[in-house]
């Protein structure tokens, strides 16, 4: 429950705000109840609001009508006047200055460099929605007929045809109901409790939470009591064999009776539906679905640890963490690139947790204490920074993936904005007006579906080339110019966290909300090529590298 | 639109939402002064962004996003963090920000039967204090009180007249 704001407390520091005599511990606490207290930030803005609108009431010409008015408020005009004349006075000089330029070089003419257009939307968005029925569970050397380069394990899938042309798909619905889904095949989902299979081999686990589960066919629809079943579909027939419990059979060209426990039935199109005995092993179950999941981490692992070998060799990697053979209680995270010592992680807080695959280790980030520190000397012409990650939650306006502490020129921010951009914020030249910062922003990707899914985010910054590059997954996402012609450098920093460094008391929180569990620094910038190779050789898709190979 | 077209539009827009875009700023950065420099740096940005601004798109959204940025630059050009708001409080207040108009607009009306509810001393008191840019020891001087009781009345009045728009918007 919330506790209601004390009115009279918080209007004595508004009030003392708008005299400009509040003190740096009246400040300080105003601050902490506005963060903490949502009732005490709506009373704040109408407090100001009411503040604004006081001063323009009285403050306007129009009101200086009364002569009982103590002091004339003939000065006070300047206060709302300011920035229209400012504005037109802009208007009139750079309207002949664009004109001007127009017809000297005959064509548009260019705005002038200006401020960074804003990128963090300030208001918050309407209810995220879905039309998300389903899981995919897991997926068994799958290969998708379409480009089904979005069906990754963990992945919800909307309404639509789902279509595998070889391998194991296992689609949970949100009903509850299990299918797995043999290629090749074809498996249309329609509700969290209905789909159809137009042709292919799949079995159902129907549990009672989602009995009155239905799948169509083009010959039968098949409706579910709460059993297990297996349905072949083909062009001019469809089999269903019945594991466990029962099912009623409708829509067919003949009336059929309901099937019981170890009964199947073959119904071919147009023709006399013919009984006979359910065979459990024409179906893959779930324990063999279990074990070929095993076996494809294991497989998945060997190749992964096989990379690493050489991977760890580059003269160029700075860092290197796997997060692999941690034992609770560690604090020191090892660095395994051959060619640096001495640039460990220290681990302050993270729990232990499970990465990419079972059994893959982990940290996990979710309090604003949680982080990993290094310390890496030097200036940097070029830097590529990778990581794979899981994002749980962007709660923050800043959800930190690699800062260096403080921003000083030539420090670096990689993070997540709140609107789902993945943003390198490098530190400019400062001089007494203001400081010049770049951002370099990707598209705003990370909408909800793609949170609690593990990616791989690399970022590569090259003064040399004059090339700033964002990837997910091995792919390109953005390239753009930087805006300064000088190094970069790193110092203290942190993995998943930031520290303003010693000047203040108080900094935001930027913590990171998920998981990390690989993470490496190249003194280079990578190429595309073997970007797209640390995300195969680090993917949890077999399939994607068998592909390929091709 | 041509040039001409689009700056005349420009200036009538920023005119119209001018009040609104200081308010919101105020609210992230409460210090008068500091306030009225982001406008500045604000109006400065929206012009040179206006070729940007879509004239289907309410402009208060458009402008509070530039001037949310350059509350942004104030904030990390100050040396010292003295009365800056946490990133986390101005985010949230950035976000809660009500932008809708009739909302605004029920707020003013509110405001204005509050104030004609004030007794009549309260309310010169008031006036005084908006209608002059003199600071409250000089309004105390020309009162004849001392200051400390002026920001003691100051405090009430406003809190009065707070309560009383906070119950008459909780009314509507």
């Amino acid at each position: 429950m919330r506790r209601p704001p004390s009115l009279p407390e918080l209007t004595e520091l508004f009030s003392a705000l708008c005299e400009d005599t509040i003190d740096d511990v009246q400040f300080a606490r105003l601050n902490a109840r506005l963060e903490k207290d949502a009732d005490a930030r709506a009373h704040y803005a109408v407090y100001m609001d009411m503040h604004c609108g006081l001063s323009r009431r009285w403050g306007e010409p129009v009101s200086v009508s009364q002569p009982s008015t103590v002091v004339q408020a003939q000065v006070s005009r300047s206060r709302w006047t300011f920035s229209i004349a400012a504005v037109a006075a802009l208007v009139v000089l750079t309207s002949s200055i664009t004109l001007f330029v127009v017809q000297r070089i005959d064509g548009p003419a260019k705005q002038a460099a200006s401020p960074e257009p804003p990128d963090i939307d300030p208001r918050i968005d309407p209810e995220a929605t879905t039309d998300s029925v389903a899981i995919l569970s897991s997926a068994i050397d799958a290969v998708w007929a379409d480009d089904g380069s979005a069906h990754v394990a963990g992945a919800a899938l909307s309404p639509g045809a789902f279509r595998l042309k070889s391998g194991v798909a296992v689609i949970q619905f949100y009903s509850g109901a299990t299918i797995i889904l043999q290629g090749p095949g074809e498996l249309q989902l329609s509700t969290s409790g209905e789909a159809f299979c137009p042709s292919g081999r799949l079995s159902a686990e129907v549990p009672p939470q989602a009995q009155g589960f239905r799948i169509g066919t083009p010959h039968v629809v098949v409706t579910d009591f709460g059993t297990a079943f297996g349905l072949d579909v083909a062009t001019d027939w469809a089999e269903v064999h019945v594991f466990k419990g029962e099912v009623a059979l409708t829509g067919a060209a003949v009336a059929l009776a309901n099937l019981s426990e170890g009964q199947a039935v073959l119904i071919p199109r147009g023709g006399a539906a013919s009984h006979f005995s359910a065979r459990r092993d024409a179906f893959v179950t779930p324990q063999e679905v279990a074990l070929q999941l095993a076996v494809s981490v294991n497989k998945r692992t060997e190749q992964w640890l096989a990379s690493a070998e050489k991977f760890n060799a580059d003269p160029t990697l700075i860092a290197h963490f796997d997060f692999e053979k941690l034992v609770r209680g560690d604090r020191v995270l090892k660095n395994l690139a051959n060619n640096s010592s001495g640039l460990d992680g220290l681990i302050v807080g993270c729990a232990m947790s499970e990465g990419r695959w079972p059994g893959k280790g982990a940290l996990e980030f979710s309090t604003f204490s949680d982080r990993i520190r290094m310390n890496v000397p030097g200036e940097f012409n070029a830097l590529t920074l990778s990581a794979w990650v899981r994002v749980d939650r962007l709660d923050r306006l800043f959800s930190s993936l690699f800062m260096v502490e403080a921003f000083d020129v030539g420090a670096f921010h990689w993070q997540i904005t709140n609107v789902g951009k993945v943003r390198l914020g490098v530190a400019g030249p400062k001089n007494t007006v203001r400081s010049e910062n770049a951002d370099y922003d990707t598209p705003a990707f990370m909408t909800p579906d793609r949170l609690g899914h593990w990616m791989h985010l690399v970022v590569v910054y090259d003064v040399t080339a004059g090339v700033v590059k964002h990837y997910m997954d091995g792919k390109l996402l953005q390239q753009l110019p930087p805006r300064f012609k000088r190094p970069l450098r790193i110092g203290n920093c942190e993995i998943g966290n930031w520290n303003p460094g010693n000047q203040v008391d108080r900094y935001p929180i930027r913590n990171l909300n998920g998981r990390v569990d690989e993470f490496s620094i190249h003194s280079r910038a990578l190429e595309d090529s073997e970007i797209a190779q640390m995300y195969e050789q680090g993917s949890t898709r077999l399939s994607a590298l068998r592909e390929s190979k091709k | 639109m041509n040039e001409d077209d689009r700056s005349k539009q420009f200036v009538l827009q920023f005119a119209r939402h001018e009040n609104e875009l200081f308010r919101y700023v105020l609210t992230l950065l409460p210090s008068w002064n500091d306030a009225q420099d982001v406008m500045q740096d604000t109006a400065t940005a929206l012009w040179q962004h206006i070729g940007d601004y879509d004239a289907n798109r309410p402009f208060f959204t458009w402008a509070s996003q530039f001037a949310y940025h350059q509350v942004q630059n104030f904030r990390s050009r100050q040396r010292t963090h003295r009365r800056l708001f946490s990133e986390t409080v101005l985010e949230a207040l950035a976000c809660e920000r009500t932008t809708h108009s009739d909302v605004i607009e029920g707020q003013r009306v509110a405001l204005e039967s509050c104030l004609a509810k004030l007794r009549e001393q309260d309310r010169v008191l008031l006036q005084q204090r908006y209608a002059t840019d003199s600071d409250v020891g000089a309004l105390a001087r020309a009162t004849g009180q001392t200051p400390n009781a002026l920001y003691k009345s100051l405090q009430r009045i406003r809190r009065a007249l707070l309560e009383c728009v906070m119950h008459k918007m909780a009314e509507a």
